[in-house]
């Protein structure tokens, strides 16, 4: 495994990932209240604002309308005969507490006003100074020409204001001027800053008639609409913003100019800010807290699946994790002891079988060893053979022995195949050699030996079909016995002729038991007499149930015809036999075997035309 | 996997068995009750293969059957009239083919055929009597198509 390094952690992708999401959520959020919120309060100030400047408009013309109530009944019962106000007049004007001073103009006919008379509260010394200052009413007095209502605040002079308004006279065209100090003090307290909202009672001729002390900025007259109230919000020189409503009294153009401070008015905004950072910065700080702590969980136990997959690479599979948690992460864990458990098992199966691989290789090597090294190559006589097991190793055994005159021919099928079958081949091989230490030993004699030997070695539970021929090479007779295993074919040729399936004679003139089925058995022998040319065709069944690709067996018929036509063509009994493995491999196309295929051929005699028979 | 079955059924004294499919070393013979049983019947017909594991294994099964008077063989295939003939003690001594199968072969058409031989009508002790005059579907003759020395050797006793 190549050494990994960890460079960014899960753990901190977890972390970042766990804080970063929130908190970006949270600051989305804040922002979008924060300015929802700032609208909703302009709003709301805004109306506030309004109502402000609605009610002190209503105060005003409330207020104008008293004093004018108040002086219209003076005025009127003015006697121009004696030029002086009658005693009710005086009566009226001590009554009304808003009136200080009076005085009255009269237009004549010529246009000049003419200076009527004035009521004066004698009991207030600062009312009887300021009635002597002519300064003071001037501003009045020419308002009241131009039909305006006048009532402005004297600054030096709290609670004291000017008034004056014209009166049009109807029965002699002619118009009564009156200027009056009043009593201002509830407007003037109106009109004082509340530390919220600056208020402004303006004229348009007249400029700032009450209002607080701070100077009224002249750019929020351009605010001004035609409609009764009105809103603005407007930034001033110094860059302050500020929110600005109005209200017309209905008097003479003079409106309630009412300001408030941006930064006042979004006060709340401002501590709702920061008591949201606050929040935010807490809540932050657990969910980091939190997500510390579950990153720290996860990926603890991924940490520890990591170290232990490093240490099943290095080779230790006895490595397993502890399962902590019914989740995924837990089910990982649990997957991982499984897979370790499995591939541990897996290993030591492997192990073993490249154990049984290594011991199969032995004993086919020792199998090998049971089979003839060459072929025979006599003058007498020659035989080829071949051997190919079903799996490692296989359970036919054939072979031959040469004593003296004596050829000893031998082949066996034991049950089934593989290892235990191949063990019962190297008992019937070490029987064989004892027979074969043996003088003068009969086929049938052989057979009740080996059957012992077998018997004894298996316990009936794997037999073994055996044929075994005993040919006198210089008479050219065989003896033979059988057990149970497929008869050979004396092949006899007609001379000059090819050989056909009359030709095919089967050797079963005895048969006994299969080696090793029965503790004690007895065999018979036959004899068969051979001519020079004859030849024996030794096989076991395994070669009929060669398949091919679609698993159908090659069958009897098709095995004696090739039989029959690796003979007829091949032209020693070498080529003969290459000629049925070609002819069979032909048709098996590299399809497993289902069964070891034996085989081997002698030749009786001579060969024609040639002496010596190849390997 | 073998598609080994056994079948049996009864009537009277006659024990009816039939078996299917490969006679292997998965195949499960089981033990038989042989109580008021003179005769058992054995047919072959749907066996399709039989191995050396499977010889051991019905050799050893056959064998429990001994006890009874008779055993018959019916619809013998190729497959095990070859062990018949081949192993020693394939059928227990007192068992009987009554009829087995001969495969037929048209060299002209290449036409495969089994042919049922009955006992008394094809073969006896006394050896066998082949149908005349099989012929293939385009009317040429067929012949048996194996060895007949070897074929027909186990009725030889």
């Amino acid at each position: 495994m190549s050494q990994f390094r960890v460079t960014f952690s899960l753990r901190y992708k977890l972390l970042l990932l766990l804080t970063t999401i929130p908190a970006v959520c949270l600051a989305l959020y804040l922002l979008m209240a924060t300015e929802l919120f700032k609208k909703d309060k302009i709003a709301y100030v805004f109306d506030s604002s309004v109502a402000v400047s609605r009610a002190l408009s209503v105060q005003t013309r409330l207020t104008v309308q008293s004093l004018f109530d108040a002086v219209k009944p003076i005025v009127e019962s003015f006697d121009y005969g004696t030029r002086r106000f009658p005693a009710s007049a005086e009566k009226l004007f001590s009554q009304s507490s808003r009136l200080k001073a009076l005085r009255t103009y009269l237009k004549g006919k010529d246009g000049k006003f003419v200076f009527l008379g004035t009521l004066v509260d004698q009991q207030d010394e600062r009312v009887v100074k300021l009635s002597q200052d002519q300064k003071i009413f001037s501003n009045a007095f020419y308002a009241a020409i131009a039909d305006q209502v006048y009532i402005h605040e004297l600054e030096s002079e709290p609670g004291i204001g000017v008034f004056s308004f014209r009166i049009d006279r109807e029965k002699d065209q002619s118009q009564l001027i009156v200027t009056a100090l009043v009593d201002v003090e509830g407007l003037e307290s109106s009109f004082a800053s509340n530390g919220l909202y600056d208020s402004y009672l303006w004229s348009p001729k007249n400029g700032k008639l009450f209002g607080s002390e701070k100077d009224m900025d002249p750019k929020l007259l351009s605010y001004l609409g035609s409609l009764p109230e009105g809103t603005a919000e407007h930034k001033g020189t110094n860059g302050d913003s500020s929110l600005m409503s109005y209200s017309r009294l209905g008097l003479s153009d003079i409106v309630v100019i009412s300001t408030v401070s941006m930064n006042k008015a979004l006060k709340a905004v401002d501590v709702l800010i920061k008591k949201s950072a606050l929040f935010f910065i807490a809540l932050i700080a657990s969910t980091l807290l939190i997500s510390l702590f579950a990153s720290s969980q996860l990926t603890s136990a991924l940490r520890e699946l990591f170290e232990a997959t490093a240490k099943i690479a290095q080779g230790d599979f006895s490595v397993r994790v502890l399962v902590r948690s019914k989740d995924e992460v837990g089910g990982l864990a649990e997957s991982f002891n499984w897979m370790a458990e499995k591939v541990s098992h897996l290993m030591s199966e492997t192990a073993e079988k490249a154990r049984m691989e290594n011991e199969l290789a032995t004993v086919k090597t020792v199998q090998e060893t049971l089979f003839p090294a060459d072929n025979l190559s006599d003058p007498r006589a020659q035989v080829v053979g071949h051997f190919q097991p079903a799996s490692e190793c296989g359970g036919d055994w054939w072979s031959y022995t040469l004593i003296g005159n004596k050829l000893y021919l031998w082949i066996g099928d034991a049950t089934g195949h593989g290892a235990p079958a191949a063990l019962i081949t190297s008992a019937a091989r070490s029987a064989a050699a004892l027979v074969e230490s043996l003088p003068e030993v009969q086929p049938d004699q052989a057979l009740k030996m080996m059957n012992h030997a077998i018997h004894q070695t298996s316990k009936s539970k794997i037999n073994m079909t055996f044929f075994l021929g005993c040919l006198n090479l210089d008479t050219g007779e065989m003896v033979y016995s059988n057990a149970s295993h497929d008869p050979p074919y004396l092949l006899r040729k007609p001379d000059g002729g090819k050989l056909k399936k009359k030709n095919l004679i089967p050797l079963m003139d005895v048969n006994g038991f299969r080696l090793g089925e029965r503790e004690v058995a007895e065999y018979e022998t036959a004899k068969v007499q051979l001519n020079p040319g004859d030849q024996i065709f030794f096989y076991t069944d395994g070669i009929m149930d060669i398949q091919n690709p679609d698993g159908e067996n090659l069958g009897e018929r098709a095995f004696l015809r090739s039989l029959m036509k690796a003979v007829n063509d091949g032209e020693d009994p070498s080529a003969r036999v290459e000629n049925l493995k070609d002819d069979i491999e032909g048709y098996r196309q590299n399809s497993e075997l289902i069964d070891d295929v034996t085989l081997f051929l002698l030749h009786f005699g001579p060969i024609e035309n040639q002496v010596k028979v190849a390997a | 996997m073998s598609g080994f079955r056994l079948n049996k059924s009864q009537e009277g004294d006659l024990l009816k068995i039939s078996i299917d499919g490969h006679i292997d070393e998965e195949s499960a013979f089981e033990e038989m009750t042989l109580d008021g049983i003179s005769t058992i019947q054995i047919d072959l017909e749907k066996v399709s293969a039989i191995n050396s594991v499977g010889i051991r294994e019905w050799i050893k099964w056959s064998k429990s059957l001994a006890g009874v008077s008779a055993i018959e063989i019916l619809h013998c295939p190729k497959v095990v009239v070859d062990q018949v003939n081949m192993v020693a003690g394939f059928l227990p001594p007192n068992a009987k083919v009554q009829s087995f199968y001969v495969p037929y072969y048209s060299e002209d058409s290449g036409e495969e055929e089994m042919v049922l031989f009955k006992r008394g009508e094809h073969f006896d002790e006394n050896g066998v009597n082949p149908p005349e005059g099989l012929k293939d579907s385009d009317g040429n003759e067929m012949e048996i198509d194996v060895i007949e020395a070897k074929y027909f050797k186990f009725l030889n006793g």
